[in-house]
């Protein structure tokens, strides 16, 4: 999963200093893994260089100098690419998908399109594996099971998600 | 052609294996289809065969009858080679029942043969009835036995009796010539005379018939439509599968076909044991009983039977299709239907007060010609429209009712649902109910003018004696009989005046003579001038004066002796209330007229303390010396012979089509367990207490009953209202028996719900979470 | 927007709006159906699948919209003509409940022949060979409520293929049964669809089932969506 994508889907919201994004990030996404500040900064400045982000101002206050990121249209494509590009069905997808349902919802955008896609994205893996099953041995047959069961899995958690989008809109959306 | 009736054949056909198979609960189902129908049936059959039966009652008893009645007709004309038999009809009562017979006094060795008789008893000889033999020999006879004791030579066989139970004797009397009534009897047997109906008396009948078969139908009805859901679900899985509606229809016709065809079976089955038992039955109701062999049913209105059942269930099934052929999703989904419309359930209703309302007055007394189709037709749509209201008013009034128990909540969400067959339940009830209000409040009209309600009790006897002596023996004979009252007794003779004109004389004791007059001093042997009213003339002769005595006794012979009138003790005034001597202007004591032999009438009036059957008892064998010349009638109620008929040919109908319709709820109540057995089941494993079921399948027929009540009176009271309006009579309302008929009817279904209880139970063990 | 009947969808459904009282199930539902594909219809609860596939199979009258079968408009047929349409071309398989429970499971799946007029012999012979298909030839004598569901639904499938029907619409199928007898049915199913050139459409909301189709048609608050994965 994407440190970057995220962070700029983040910032699609507003702009933001790089302590926020990582309270915004540790809140939506890092329950197990919180960011580092130094994996913050270093992406930043990766998104900077790549004209994705652009510095919209900087704070001077007490401590250091705080300076507040703003997301630039070149960074809003990518992000909109990334969440109608659906994931490579595979195994333990969750946290990727769910980082771009609720940016999505984030951002205003569509989760429900997010979902269908990467439901549509799944079937063709799941129909290619059913094919291998209905033609194949004893072995392909529990082997493709197993994948079946896994990516049926991820799709049942994504069906929830989208039966639950309202009462997570109004969480990520106070 | 031969493709599509082909076709046709195997929807129905089909329909008919959906009837017949289907397990267990297939089989019941039919089984509970064919009894309601059945149920129908039987009384439907019996009913046709009341005509019949009245008939060949009616027949049976012209065919030993004497005289019509008809004074013009009372002798017989000679018949060459037969030697008269002299006949006398007597009644007696015992028990409470009423016990008639012919004295007959033979000519002759060629005497005519009464039916059912070998031959007629010779003085001191007896031919009775097996169930009066039969009376007589029970331990309870003694009071009975004193007035038979003649030798009984045989029995009366059934062709000379009206019922198997009846109480009727011929006995023989040497001198039956000069009795009462005395017929002189060629041959036994009058033409009969067709009964004349007053309208209030037709009436009667149309809308007897009509409340006692209209809920019979609705019952065969709703027996058609047993198991509505299940077999909606049924048909709409067929419609899924590309049945069209026609196709569904018919295949519902074939399914209900199979059950009216069975149903018709055990109602035909039902009928025959019910005839073969008939004769066993001894309710006072049925007086004599009735012969198996006089139920034979009218075979034109059986015909139609047979075929209007099996289409009246077939009409009722494809009917009540609408909803699966407008939806055929019945089986995916259990839906609220539509609701029901009213307009085409006001059609019937609207048609009969519309037929009653142009009919008024037109009953009063006579049948009005031109009036007895619309007054039966508007009976019977009004009857028939409450059925047909109440479940759009249950419909109705359930969809506003909400909240309460948890058991209130359970029956009125059903109801809610399904509404339909609880309203068909409680409609048959309803219709009884309906009828019954109707007739009670016709009898009231009726009962006034066919049997008016009589005084203190009294006997009344009379007898013709040879001479005044042993006339008033008679009389104290009877205030020997302990219980018994005041006894009134007198004679009449008529004094012809020199002149040829005729006048009254009253002889009695002087105790009676002074209840009839003021008479302050009076001995035997006393004569007394009546003041004769203001305005007449009829001149009392004259003491010394010689006049012919002519005098009235068994019947049709006039007697006459001389005599010379006495010296007259008084003049009186006769007393306002003594109406049996009016018209006297001589009273007489016994004693005046010592030396004169003059047979006489003597009437005597036994005031009895109570209607006490013993005293009655008493009265009658205190008669048994003068060896059935004395004849007693105790003056109960005077009831028209018709009217009593009509009455308890009610009370019987009444009788049976209130057990079928009990008899009904619990087939239709049963029926709609078994259909519900899975909600039953899944309710109680979700731990809904027993009694909480109980209470709910409680309400569940409680608030159809009660909108059947109210639905019940108003058109109940509507039906009353036009009816005494058609015959001219006032509305009088018996708000008491009407209390009692809604009472019963609301007991009925309250009892027959309960009486479901047990299945309930068992529908509802955790068996029943199986779906079959 | 009519389909022309060669070379065009077989069955299609074109603006679909239909509610039940207050409640809009469909609201501008669309779709098409290609002779001998197999579509899955998804979406969540209440969103209106099934009333869509009734609004298809000509067992509901939508409230506006058309729907065309063959180029020809259903909901302007007969019922006489839609109920012939049910027999002949089109098949059912339902969650349950759709047999007959009178009827043992060979006369069940014969019923769609007999309606139509077949004979009873040739029917039942039919439907043998389908019951044996199907493997459940050894319940052909029993009634329904007599199988387990997965037999059950086997005989279903095997009365919707009777007839040799153009479209199955099989509404949640494997829905009340285990992972082992919903893959049975709807191997079973698909195979013979494929084999007789059938088309199914299939509400479900199962992936694993929704494996079995060539495509899928989300449904969400009535109204259809359609997918297209760029690559
Ligand atoms: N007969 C009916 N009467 C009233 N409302 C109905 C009826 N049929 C469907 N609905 C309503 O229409 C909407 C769509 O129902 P539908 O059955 O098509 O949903 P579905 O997608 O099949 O759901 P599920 O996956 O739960 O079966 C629902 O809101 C439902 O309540
Ligand atoms: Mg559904």
């Amino acid at each position: 999963m994407s440190i970057g994508l995220t962070l700029l889907g983040l910032l699609e919201t507003g702009p933001r200093h790089g302590y926020d994004l990582k309270r915004a990030y540790d809140e939506h996404f890092g329950q197990d893994r919180p960011l580092h500040y130094g994996q913050v900064y270093s992406t930043l400045s990766r998104l900077l260089r790549d004209g994705l982000v652009e510095v919209d101002g900087v704070e001077v206050g007490e401590g250091p100098e705080r300076k507040r990121y703003a997301i630039t249209s070149a960074g809003v494509t990518d992000v909109h690419d990334w969440l109608i590009t659906p994931e490579r069905p595979e195994p333990y997808l969750h946290s990727t998908l769910y980082t771009k349902v609720v940016l999505a919802l984030m951002s205003g955008r569509s989760a429900a399109e997010v979902l269908d896609v990467q439901r549509a994205s799944h079937l063709e893996t799941m129909r290619g594996l059913t094919r291998r099953k209905l033609t194949g041995d004893l072995a392909d047959q529990l082997i493709c099971d197993h994948a079946l069961f896994h990516l049926e899995a991820d799709l049942r958690w994504l069906e929830l998600t989208a039966a639950r989008l309202d009462q997570l809109a109004k969480e990520v959306r106070p | 052609m031969i493709v599509r009736m082909f076709r046709w054949w195997q929807d129905l056909m089909l329909g008919i294996r959906l009837a017949v198979s289907g397990g267990r609960a297939g089989w019941g189902r039919l089984a509970l289809t064919a009894i309601g129908v059945g149920l129908g049936v039987t009384v439907l059959l019996a009913a046709t065969s009341v005509g019949n039966m009245l008939q060949a009652r009616d027949d049976r008893g012209y065919a030993r009858s004497i005289s019509n009645g008809d004074p013009n007709q009372a002798r017989q004309t000679p018949v060459a080679g037969v030697d008269p038999v002299y006949a006398a009809q007597r009644t007696d009562q015992f028990a409470g029942r009423d016990i008639t017979g012919y004295i007959v006094q033979k000519t002759g060795p060629n005497a005519p043969l009464a039916p059912g008789v070998d031959r007629l008893p010779d003085p001191g000889e007896m031919v009775l009835s097996p169930a009066l033999a039969e009376m007589l020999n029970a331990p309870g006879g003694d009071l009975l036995r004193p007035r038979y004791t003649e030798r009984a030579i045989g029995a009366v066989g059934p062709e000379g009796l009206t019922g198997p139970h009846e109480l009727f004797f011929y006995v023989g009397v040497s001198d039956v010539a000069d009795q009462h009534e005395a017929v002189r009897v060629y041959r036994f047997g009058v033409p009969s005379v067709p009964t004349k109906l007053t309208g209030l008396l037709w009436l009667l009948i149309v809308l007897g018939a009509a409340a006692l078969l209209v809920p019979v139908v609705v019952f065969v009805a709703s027996s058609a439509r047993l198991a509505a859901a299940a077999r909606d679900r049924r048909l709409a899985a067929l419609r899924l599968v590309g049945a069209d509606g026609d196709q569904v229809r018919r295949i519902a016709a074939g399914e209900a076909f199979v059950g009216a065809l069975t149903g018709l079976l055990v109602g035909v089955v039902l009928f025959l044991i019910g005839r073969s038992l008939v004769p066993n039955l001894t309710v006072p109701a049925l007086r004599g009983g009735i012969f198996s062999a006089d139920i034979s049913p009218n075979w034109i209105l059986a015909t139609l039977i047979v075929v209007a059942v099996p289409l009246l269930a077939v009409a009722v099934a494809t009917f009540s299709l609408r909803r699966v052929i407008i939806e055929p999703l019945g089986v995916v989904r259990r839906a609220h239907n539509q609701r029901r419309r009213l307009w085409w359930r006001l059609v019937p209703p609207v048609l009969g007060i519309g037929l009653l309302a142009t009919q008024g007055g037109r009953l009063r007394n006579e049948l009005t010609a031109g009036s007895e189709l619309p007054v039966a037709a508007g009976i019977v749509l009004l009857l028939a429209a409450v059925p047909l209201v109440l479940p759009w008013i249950v419909e109705r009034v359930v969809a506003r009712l909400a909240g309460g128990s948890p058991a209130w909540q359970l029956a009125i969400r059903r109801l809610q649902l399904d509404s339909g067959t609880p309203a068909r339940v409680v409609g048959g009830v309803a219709v009884v109910l309906t009828g019954a209000i109707a007739l009670q409040a016709m009898f009231i009209p009726a009962t006034t003018e066919y049997a008016p309600a009589v005084g203190e009790p009294k006997m009344y006897v009379s007898m013709p004696s040879a001479d005044l002596r042993t006339a008033f023996s008679l009389e104290d004979k009877l205030r020997k009989v302990p219980g018994a009252g005041q006894i009134d007794a007198g004679a009449f003779a008529e004094v012809r005046n020199g002149d040829g004109g005729l006048l009254g004389m009253y002889i009695a004791n002087c105790d009676d003579l002074r209840r009839s007059a003021a008479i302050t001093s009076c001995s035997d042997g006393d004569v007394f001038a009546v003041d004769p009213p203001p305005g007449a003339n009829p001149v009392a002769p004259t003491a010394g004066q010689r006049v012919t005595l002519e005098s009235y006794a068994g019947g049709s012979t006039t007697n006459v002796a001389q005599w010379t009138v006495p010296a007259i003790t008084g003049k009186v005034r006769r007393q306002q209330h003594g109406q049996a001597t009016e018209g006297s202007v001589l009273y007489a004591t016994p004693a005046a007229l010592a030396g004169v032999s003059l047979p006489i009438d003597v009437e005597a009036t036994v005031q009895l303390s109570a209607s006490d059957d013993v005293v009655v008892q008493h009265v009658r064998n205190a008669l048994v010396p003068y060896g059935w010349r004395a004849t007693a009638f105790a003056g109960t109620a005077i009831v028209s012979g018709t009217f009593w008929l009509i009455g308890e040919v009610l009370t019987i109908g009444s009788v049976i089509t209130l057990l079928l319709a009990a008899a009904s709820l619990l087939v239709v109540a049963l029926e709609q367990i078994r259909e519900r057995r899975r909600a039953l089941a899944v309710l109680t494993a979700n731990g809904v207490k027993r009694s909480v079921l109980a209470r709910s399948l409680l309400w569940q027929s409680a608030v159809p009953i009660a909108v059947a009540v109210v639905v019940a009176m108003v058109i109940g009271l509507t039906l009353t209202g036009l009816l005494l309006y058609v015959s001219g009579q006032p509305l009088v309302l018996d708000w008491p028996a009407m209390a009692l008929f809604v009472g019963t009817a609301v007991v009925a279904v309250l009892a027959s719900t309960g009486c479901t209880l047990p299945s309930l139970w068992r529908a509802a063990s955790v068996e029943g979470l199986r779906d079959e | 927007m009519s389909a022309e009947i060669d070379g065009g969808p077989l069955l299609e459904a074109v603006d679909v709006h239909k509610a039940f009282g207050p409640t809009p199930a469909l609201d501008g539902a669309a779709i098409r159906l290609w002779p001998g594909e197999v579509v899955a219809v998804m979406g969540p609860s209440g969103s209106g699948k099934s009333t869509l596939l009734h609004c298809l199979a000509g067992i509901l009258r939508p409230d506006s919209g058309t729907v065309y079968y063959r180029g020809a408009e259903l909901s302007s047929m007969s019922d006489v003509a839609r109920s012939e349409l049910r027999r002949t071309d089109f098949g059912f398989v339902f969650q349950f409940g759709q047999l007959v429970p009178e009827l043992t499971c060979l006369e069940n799946v014969a019923l769609p022949l007999r309606l139509g007029g077949q004979r009873r012999r040739e029917a039942e012979r039919a439907a043998t060979e389908w019951l044996e298909r199907l493997e459940v030839a050894d319940v052909a004598n029993k009634r329904p409520g007599e199988t387990s569901g997965g037999q059950g639904q086997r005989v279903a499938v095997a009365r919707a293929l009777v007839t040799g029907p153009k479209v199955v619409f099989a509404d949640e199928p494997t829905g009340a049964l285990d992972s082992l007898n919903g893959e049975r049915v709807m191997k079973l199913l698909v195979n013979a669809a494929k084999d007789t050139g059938a088309a199914v459409v299939l509400v479900t909301h199962e992936a694993r089932v929704a494996a079995y189709s060539d495509r899928e048609v989300v449904v969400r608050d009535g109204r259809t969506r359609q997918v297209e994965l760029a690559q």
